[in-house]
């Protein structure tokens, strides 16, 4: 179980992230929703102990989080990975960083779940999609299998299409492999539709965090009210209630 | 990878051609009388008309451009550079004893720059803005700042005149070569160690490092993987861009520190107009570096496949 409690993060005098605290289950999904600046990717990198926090603490099972080597799949598919190298070098580095042998077919398996053809790992990223790139980042992700995956609006740089089918992809794997996964993204639609839990950030601050049905159908401050509205004037996610 | 071998092969070869009829034309245009300048450079005597005369027919500037121009390239081809106008010698052998001064002057500096720099920008980078890091900041400004003859010079006042620890002139031993070497190689050390620390802290950022960062992939591996590669390329393309100085550099220091070696050579040569020595160090110089550029395009290649690709 990942726990975050009464983390803080400044940066300078500015604080960028204000008693956080919440916990995510084994094999469950959280959803961290909030506009550009609200803290999203500092929330992130706090996670993965990338920076250090000013107070507070996060944890993976008691231990810190590092120690159960959290993946990341990044904003950008194609920055995602080292230019000069094969996807596929790219995909076992923490495999062969971690010494692990992998059970036979695991490669392939997770390939076919991800819908990617095996001869396009030998290809660099500049020479497969966006989408392409995104699933190998995935796949990549996965392919150690963490206890905890990281998702870093894993859908926005793709089109349409793309996003739905991805996004599937992504629960179909969870489900088969029980990862916890922390989404950001600014989709209330997404996040609704796949977390398990919302957690709205605002300036820093968790503004509201309620079950995904719950907060769709009633958003307690006027702040997660508003977004929620507009989510659905958008078409982003289905009218309830 | 063959047709790549091949126009970078047909590019040094246009390089190569190109410099050998612009040397050869602009020498055959410069003010003042050549016949003139070989026969005094040769007798050493103010002379008659009939002399200079004498000596355009067997130098043979009395041709027109393009005969002499080929009376030139043919033995070149077979790597034959003719005899001296001025000493009647054969270039080859004075051509490759001033090599043999040059050369390994040159490679040492290139050494000291490396074993200087490299160290310095690794040490420096491990906190960046540390006073460490600005020590070696401020060093390598104040290194690439101060012109070689200069620090020759002061080299020479201290190591020379007030320890008496070197030799300050001549090239008998190897002791005699230490500050040359050094007056090049701190030169050298400067511009490396600026242009690797840069290097270093821009391939740190590269934005696919947090994706790996947590993965069990040890510092040691994002390094040598990630970051080293990444730093490499801008620090290829500088180090063969120093050598361009190295060779500029050499000729100042070489007269400096009166060592014999191809900036002396190209000196006396130049004043004497002494056409085959002059032609056989440009060119000489050309071919180093297409050979030079040659091997840095192959080492771009093996460190970014994306590059020299047709579709990249």
């Amino acid at each position: 179980m990942l726990t975050v409690s009464d983390l803080v993060v400044k940066r300078g005098p500015r604080v960028t992230l204000a008693d956080i605290s919440f916990t995510l289950p084994a094999g469950k999904t959280l959803a961290v929703v909030g506009e550009s600046g609200a803290g999203k990717s500092t929330l992130i990198a706090a996670i993965l102990g990338l920076l250090r926090p000013s107070s507070g603490e996060v944890t993976w099972d008691g231990a810190p989080t590092r120690d159960a080597r959290p993946a990341l799949v990044m904003q950008e598919p194609r920055a995602a990975f080292n230019p000069t190298m094969s996807l596929r070098r790219s995909i076992m580095e923490p495999v062969v960083a971690q010494n692990i042998s992998l059970a036979g077919g695991r490669l392939e398996r997770l390939c076919a779940g991800l819908e990617l053809p095996l001869d396009l790992l030998d290809r660099r990223p500049d020479q497969v999609s966006i989408g392409q790139a995104q699933r190998a980042g995935i796949l990549r992700a996965l392919i150690a299998s963490p206890p905890l995956v990281l998702f870093d609006e894993p859908l926005s740089a793709l089109d349409a299409v793309t996003q739905k089918h991805t996004a599937r992809l992504i629960a179909e794997l969870q489900a088969e492999e029980g990862f916890a996964a922390l989404i950001v993204t600014h989709d209330l639609g997404y996040a609704v539709a796949h977390g398990d839990q919302i957690a709205v950030l605002k300036s820093g601050r968790i503004e509201e965090i309620a079950d995904a049905q719950d907060f769709a159908l009633n958003p307690r401050s006027d702040y997660c009210r508003t977004l929620r509205d507009a989510a659905i004037a958008l078409g982003a996610l289905e009218a309830v209630a | 990878m063959i047709k790549t071998a091949g126009g970078l092969l047909l590019r040094a070869l246009v390089v190569l051609s190109g410099t050998a009829i612009l040397t050869f034309a602009l020498l055959w245009n410069a003010p003042g009388d050549p016949a003139q300048a070989i026969a005094m450079a040769r007798f050493d005597a103010l002379l008659t008309d009939e002399v200079i005369d004498q000596v355009r027919a067997e130098v043979g500037l009395d041709r027109s451009f393009w005969q002499a121009f080929w009376a030139w390239l043919g033995p070149l081809l077979t790597l034959d550079f003719g005899n001296s106008a001025v000493t009647g010698r054969p270039v080859w052998p004075d051509l490759w004893a001033s090599i043999s001064y040059t050369f390994p002057l040159a490679f040492a500096a290139l050494g000291i720059g490396l074993i200087i720099s490299v160290p310095l920008a690794i040490l420096a980078t491990k906190r960046p803005g540390s006073l460490l890091d600005r020590f070696a900041v401020g060093l390598a400004s104040i290194g690439n700042a101060i012109p070689a003859y200069w620090l020759g010079l002061i080299l020479i006042l201290i190591f020379a005149v007030k320890l008496a620890w070197l030799p300050a002139l001549g090239a008998s031993t190897p002791a005699h070569a230490i500050l040359p070497a050094l007056t090049l190689g701190l030169g050298v050390a400067a511009s490396l160690t600026r242009i690797i620390r840069s290097g270093i802290l821009e391939a740190r950022g590269q934005p696919f490092l947090p994706a790996i960062r947590r993965r069990g992939v040890s510092d040691r591996s994002v390094g040598r993987d990630h970051v080293a590669p990444h730093a490499a390329i801008p620090v290829v393309t500088v180090f063969g861009l120093e050598l361009a100085f190295l060779l500029e550099g050499l000729v100042l220091v070489e007269v400096i520190f009166g060592r014999p070696g191809l900036g002396t050579f190209l000196v006396q040569a130049i004043l004497s107009r002494d056409f085959s020595h002059v032609q056989a160090v440009v060119v000489l110089t050309a071919l180093v570096f297409v050979v030079v550029n040659l091997v840095i395009d192959l080492i771009y290649r093996v460190i970014d496949p994306r590059i020299g690709e047709s579709n990249a």
